[in-house]
Parts: structure tokens; sequence; C-alpha cells
């Protein structure tokens, strides 16, 4: 996959030139860093990645990538970057956002779009808060965890995004850290390089709204989790895992969905197919 | 995590080491610097652009001892030494409404893991010819240290006797004009 033909391009190339306003110690920061240097190790050319985000704090990414981007809807990320890799089988497509956006409004998109097993990568940004909105519980937030907005918590079970993708036919299944740059770039370069849909789910601390997540950096262990292509022990590992683990969790070769009536088509033919 | 510490003392992959890491420090304290000024954080954001300008000169220094030199292309997520830490780890620590002592602290966590790592380089006998090189920057490193210390009692100082904390102090205080 790493096209030793390109030219050298560097982590700042990939970078535009907006720079992030996210809050000072906010974990996505990381992972847009993290991102910008797995394109750069992949030489990924500029012209053929297609950053496509929902709505959110995380969201804003697009802006920050010198890439083809769209801001898009809330919740409807992986919809847009379904339709893109579609039409342009060629372009490496790269859907990012958080866990309100991915697992909350987005929640229907996210299994379909595991089942589909289009060839594209998922980098959910997760802060098990609605960062953008002030501080809401979102689906992956602990149901105890009290706030201004559930004073008592909101005493609904945390979605288990892992295992969702893995029951819903994801190919590649993955636990990042923002706090671990490193170990998250390989993540994201292994990602990208899979054939299939990977989800790369990353705990990024809200240091605003969850300032006790900084925590994390002591608590999360830094790529322990030893890949399988079995899923009932991935199923085991994901199931056992108490949230701290990161790796790869399960990557194998599955079918891809390529949606055949795109191929060397022009706008032309699809309007002809059209005609009534 | 690989540690592939035979490729280590290979003093072009420690220099392309020592570049990528300085590279990374560089881009998260101007990053940082930004936004901090952007959430009105001026004092700490000061600090950060100090120290940046700091890593830009011990960027200098690696440039300026590989002249002529292509260094090879190190995979972004390969580690020096089993003990390192990624630079920017630290900052998860950094909040807008951080003050400038506080931000002075991460900057010197940030200076130490440079240090620690130029200190390992130093222990290694194997790696004489990148010696200049290593002696420079931790020479660079302590000078700054100094400097810095210096800078940061300064701001205390201010800090104790600026305008906000006479009002604080005032409001607290039985004879306070502000009760
Ligand atoms: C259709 C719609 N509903 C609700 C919102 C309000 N809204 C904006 S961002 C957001 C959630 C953001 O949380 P997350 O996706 O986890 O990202 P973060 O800000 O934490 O990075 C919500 C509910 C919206 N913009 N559009
Ligand atoms: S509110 Fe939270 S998620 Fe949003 S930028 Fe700030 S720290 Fe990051």
């Amino acid at each position: 996959m790493r096209d030793m033909t390109q030219e050298t391009l560097t982590a700042k190339d990939y970078l535009s030139d907006i720079r992030p306003i996210w809050c000072p110690g906010c974990g996505h920061f990381f992972i847009l860093r993290a991102l910008a240097q797995a394109f750069a190790w992949l030489k990924l050319p500029k012209e053929q990645i297609g950053l496509i985000s929902g709505i959110g704090c995380s969201s804003r990414i697009p802006a920050y990538i010198n890439a083809y981007g769209f801001h898009g809807v809330h919740g409807r990320a992986l919809a847009l970057g379904t339709g893109l890799k579609a039409v342009r089988p060629d372009m490496h497509v790269i859907v990012a956002g958080g866990d309100g956006d991915g697992y909350s409004i987005g929640g229907n998109h996210f299994i379909h779009a595991c089942r589909r097993n289009m060839d594209m990568t998922y980098i959910v940004m997760d802060n098990e808060v609605y960062g953008m909105t002030k501080g809401q519980p979102s689906p992956t937030t602990e149901p105890d965890w009290e706030s201004k907005f559930a004073p008592h918590g909101t005493g609904i079970r945390t979605f288990n995004p892992l295992g969702v993708a893995l029951a819903s036919g994801a190919s590649f299944i993955a636990r990042g850290f923002a706090g671990d740059p490193n170990g998250l770039t390989k993540l994201i370069v292994e990602a990208i390089e899979h054939k299939g849909f990977s989800l790369v789910e990353i705990k990024s601390p809200c240091v605003t709204f969850r300032p006790e997540e900084k925590e994390w950096s002591k608590t999360m262990r830094k790529m322990n989790v030893v890949p399988t292509d079995d899923v009932v022990e991935a199923a085991r590992k994901i199931h056992s895992s108490d949230g701290l683990d990161t790796g790869i969790f399960y990557q194998a070769t599955l079918p891809v969905f390529e949606p055949h009536s795109t191929k060397g088509k022009t706008v032309l033919d699809f309007e002809k197919e059209f005609e009534v | 995590m690989n540690h592939p510490k035979e490729n280590h003392l290979d003093p072009l992959r420690v220099l392309a080491m020592i570049h990528a890491m300085i590279e990374e420090s560089i881009y998260h304290t101007e990053t940082f610097a930004y936004t901090l000024n952007v959430h009105h954080n001026d004092k700490a954001a000061k600090v950060f652009h100090l120290i940046c300008e700091q890593f830009k000169a011990e960027q200098g220094i690696v440039l300026n001892g590989t002249l002529n030199v292509d260094l090879p292309t190190i995979p972004p997520w390969e580690e020096p030494y089993t003990e390192y830490i990624h630079p920017s780890s630290v900052l998860i620590h950094a909040n807008y409404l951080m003050s400038e002592s506080e931000a002075w602290k991460l900057m010197h966590e940030m200076v130490e893991i440079h240090k620690r790592f130029y200190t390992f380089l130093c222990k290694e006998n194997s790696v004489n010819t990148l010696f200049s090189v290593v002696d420079q920057l931790v020479n660079y490193c302590n000078d700054c240290g100094e400097k810095n210390k210096r800078l940061e009692a300064k701001a205390e100082t201010n800090r104790s006797k600026s305008s906000e904390d006479i009002d604080i102090i005032a409001l607290h205080s039985n004879e306070g004009g502000l009760w």
C-alpha cells in the first residue's frame, strides 16, 4: 500500500493552514496529528483522500487536513462516506467524528456501514460525552456519570462499539488512545491498509467537560491486544475487556461490497439509467 | 512498540529520531500556543511560544549537524528506547484556564523528555559519531533550563503582585475595600 514512487511528504504537508481551536489538552489534537503522520507514512496522494465528518468538536477535523474533505450533517458522516466510496472507489475514504455523532444519531448508519464492509476507515474520537453541545451524556457514557444534564446519571448501560461492529460485520476492529500517538498512528496506518470496513475507536479525553478522563493517560494499556481473525475469539476479547485495552481486536478477510454499477461509468451513463 | 535497539545506534537513524521528536514538540507547542491565544489565555500561550522557539533552536543544531546528509525515514510509531515517552503526552494536562506557572511546569516536562533522550544517547558508548550534536543539544537544553527557571520565578513574583490577586486578597480580608 505504501507508494514508494511518491515524493516524500511529511505530516506537515497533510495539515492545512487552519489551526485547530479545540480546548487546550483535548485528545482530538493528538488524533489529528496521528492521522497526518499516517497519511505521510503511507504517502497517500492528497487528491486521493476524502475525509468526511459529521458534527461535533471532533468533526471539525476535515478543516485541519490538507486533502478533500466534507464537514457533513450530524450523524450522517458514514452515509456521505459510503456515497463517496461508491462513486469514487479509487479514493481513500476516511470518515471521522465523535461518539455522539457515530453511535447516537448515526448509530443506524454505523451498523449498516459495518455490514456493508466497504473499503473505508472510520475513526471515532470517543470522549464519552457530547463536547460541542457542552457535556450531555453520549451512548458511551457510564450510566452513573452525574452532570448538570443528567443529575443522577442516565442509568442506561453503555454502548459497546467494538461488540456492535463485530456483530454487524466489520472486518477490522481496533481501539486506540489519543495519549499514545505512536501506537495510534500505527493503528490508523493498518486500518487504512486493510481492505474492508475498518473501525478505529479512539479514547480521546474531553478535558473541559470530563476532566477526569485525563486519568486515562495512566490507566489505558498501550497496544496490548493481539489481533485475531477468529470471530469468537475476538468477541471474547472485546467483551472481556474493561475498555482500557488497545490494539487490533479483530482483522479478517471478508467480502467487500463494491457497487459494480459505478465501474467505468460516466455521469452521462448514470443519467441514462434514470431516464424514464 | 518496537525498540530495535541495534538500529538506534546507527547515527543517522538516531539523528532522524531526534529530528522527529523535536518536530513533534514544535508542532504541538505551536498549536497549543495558538489555541491558548484563541481561548484568551495569552500568559500561558506566551510560555508555549517561548519553548517552541527553543525547540526550533534545538532543531537548528540537528540540521546544522546533518548538512548534506539524507536522514532515513523512520516509521512514526518507532520509539527510540523502552522508557521513551512521546513529548506530546504531557499536553493532556493542559487546559484553557491554566496559569503561567502551570504552563511552565508542562513545558519543563516536555524539555525533560528531550533531555532524557539525549542523556540516554550520551550513555551509549557506540554513538561517538553523534557525540558533537548530542553534546550541543544537552548544553543547549541546560542553558535554556537555567534561563527558563529565571523566567518562571519572575512570572511567579509578578503573579503574586498582580491586581487580580490583590483583589482576591481584598475580598478575603476583613479590611478589604470590597466588603
Ligand atoms: C440533527 C442535529 N441534532 C443535534 C445537533 C446538536 N449537536 C451538535 S454536536 C452534537 C454532539 C457532539 O458530540 P460528539 O459527536 O460526541 O462530538 P464531540 O463534540 O464530543 O467531539 C450535537 C448533539 C445537531 N447539530 N444536529
Ligand atoms: S469541549 Fe471537549 S471535545 Fe470539545 S474541544 Fe473542548 S475538550 Fe475537546
